[in-house]
């Protein structure tokens, strides 16, 4: 599906995609296209090679096979587990990437703080190092770090799965403001597939060995409209669907499984 | 120079929170007094004795002396050990066959006991400093290189990865991600090693030097002087308590807040 895009708004596009680990194909024919503002999430089991797509979209891996065109010019990752350095403080970590391109300290110290008190984290936290941090506060540092720096394209590794309801709602509510108003786009990994519901543009169903698309699935409601019923409907019929049954092996009761499809993928549009 | 500033500032508070490690040594004190009168003087001289014998001996030139021999040989060979244990560790850490053919031979040099070094010492370079320091060297160099190794093997991870995601230069990477990484690993192997070499320089200047607090502790053997041995028990103690709690605990403390504990 390497169709050309007219605009000339940056884009990120994986053309026949694959990766192996030695003898083993992790990821096999990844086609897909992120534009500006949007929002990918892949969904799909565990060890079905989500993380490594995560890894040579964001260049943390090197392409070996198949071609990747990332126009956008800054990017960022927010990990499962914050990765904070642990001998920094909130406001040193948060300014990272900032340091890393060579802003003076007095600014990027102004910037992170701003973006600091953005995410709900208070004056006293700044000095804290991340030992003294909950969980939550940690994530909301990683949170910031990745947004400091003002990214076009943001890759989330299921960053919001350890934290409780409450501040997983608040952070989605902040990602969701930075797409549409800062045309920040996302590529987002998740097992959950209602999380995926709730924010994408564009799920893709990726199921392992080796890891391939089996489903693609357009969201077409505007993701403010997209209620707890919506959500809740949506993810129903979702899990009805055959290939998401297989592919989340959903079908322990039965253990039908489908014919493997290897090739084409369905698309469908919600 | 933050950080030192701040080492200075907190010292005096630092200083007074060791008012409960006096009062459990002036327990001990009562306790060794004890025993004292139990078991007599000879075997066991009174603090009072050992105290008054030490106090002596301070004022004498040659006391001064043999410290300053001790402690020249203890950092010689601790400072030997410290460079290339530090540098061999970490080269070893970078490449995994290094690391997993050192691993066996720091084992086999940590199995064999200080006391065996110090004959083999004896054997090779004769009753002289080279023979301590040697011996000093190769009983601390195991723990550094064990520290360092371990610090460069769990450099490559997540926190490289997300150093990387950030297109980090590498200076930066050195300073704000290797450097605290590795000294983390470093430096309680250092403050072991140090440990190590003071307990081993004794031992070997005991059975090698004319010269030394380990000689003059042979000397008070020697002459049956059991006040002198106990002062000079103490000197080492006092020297060891000195470096570790006076210089390298508040070291410590500012570069490690970060850490758990």
């Amino acid at each position: 599906m390497a169709q050309q895009l007219t605009s000339n708004t940056p884009y990120l596009q994986a053309n026949n995609l694959s990766h192996s680990y030695g003898p083993t194909e992790i990821l096999h024919k990844i086609n897909f296209t992120l534009k500006q503002g949007k929002v990918i999430s892949i969904v799909g089991p565990s060890g079905g090679g989500k993380t490594t797509l995560l890894h040579l979209c964001g260049s943390l891996l090197d392409i070996t096979d198949g071609k990747l065109i990332n126009q956008f010019k800054t990017q960022a990752f927010a990990f499962q587990d914050a990765r904070l350095l642990p001998w920094l403080t909130t406001l040193d970590n948060i300014s990272f990437g900032l340091k890393a391109r060579g802003m003076a300290k007095k600014k990027r110290h102004q910037l992170a703080k701003d973006m600091a008190f953005r995410l709900g984290l208070e004056t006293l936290d700044l000095k804290k190092f991340p030992k003294d941090l909950s969980g939550g506060m940690r994530q909301r540092v990683a949170f910031a770090r990745a947004l400091v720096i003002e990214p076009q394209l943001l890759f989330l590794d299921e960053p919001f799965s350890a934290l409780d309801i409450g501040l997983k709602k608040e952070l989605q509510h902040l990602l969701m403001e930075w797409v549409t108003e800062r045309q920040l786009s996302v590529f987002f990994i998740t097992h959950d597939l209602a999380e995926a519901i709730q924010l994408s543009d564009e799920i893709l169903v990726l199921d392992s060995d080796p890891g391939r698309i089996v489903k693609r699935i357009n969201l077409e409601t505007p993701p403010a409209q997209r209620d707890h019923d919506f959500i809740f409907k949506t993810t129903h019929k979702l899990l009805q669907d055959p290939q998401i049954i297989t592919t989340f092996e959903l079908n322990f009761a039965t253990r039908q499984s489908l014919p493997p499809n290897k090739s084409s993928s369905q698309r469908e549009i919600i | 120079m933050h950080a030192i500033i701040n080492i200075i500032k907190v010292f005096p508070q630092y200083l007074w929170s060791g008012w409960g490690a006096i009062a459990s040594l002036f327990l001990f004190l009562a306790l060794w007094d004890l025993g004292n009168q139990i078991s007599g003087s000879l075997t066991l001289p009174s603090p009072q004795e050992t105290f008054l014998s030490l106090w002596q001996m301070l004022h004498t030139e040659i006391l001064w002396q043999e410290i300053n021999t001790t402690v020249q040989r203890a950092l010689s060979g601790f400072f030997i050990s410290v460079i290339f244990a530090s540098a061999l560790g970490m080269l070893a850490g970078t490449f995994a066959t290094a690391a997993m053919m050192s691993r066996p031979i720091i084992t086999v040099m940590m199995g064999v006991p200080p006391i065996a070094w110090i004959v083999l010492a004896m054997i090779w370079f004769g009753m002289t400093d080279e023979s301590v320091i040697f011996t000093v060297v190769i009983a601390s160099f195991p723990i550094v290189f064990l520290g360092a190794l371990q610090g460069a093997r769990t450099l490559e991870g997540d926190l490289n990865d997300m150093s990387k995601s950030f297109h980090t230069p590498v200076l930066m990477k050195l300073t704000d991600v290797y450097f605290p990484h590795m000294f983390s690993y470093v430096f309680p192997a250092w403050i072991s090693a140090l440990g190590m070499s003071w307990k081993v320089v004794i031992m070997a200047e005991l059975l090698t030097t004319p010269d030394g607090i380990g000689a003059s502790l042979a000397v008070s053997r020697a002459h049956f002087d059991s006040a002198a041995a106990m002062a000079l028990v103490l000197i080492m103690v006092m020297i060891l308590l000195f470096i570790e709690y006076l210089i390298l605990e508040p070291i410590k403390r500012e570069v490690e807040q970060w850490r758990n504990n």
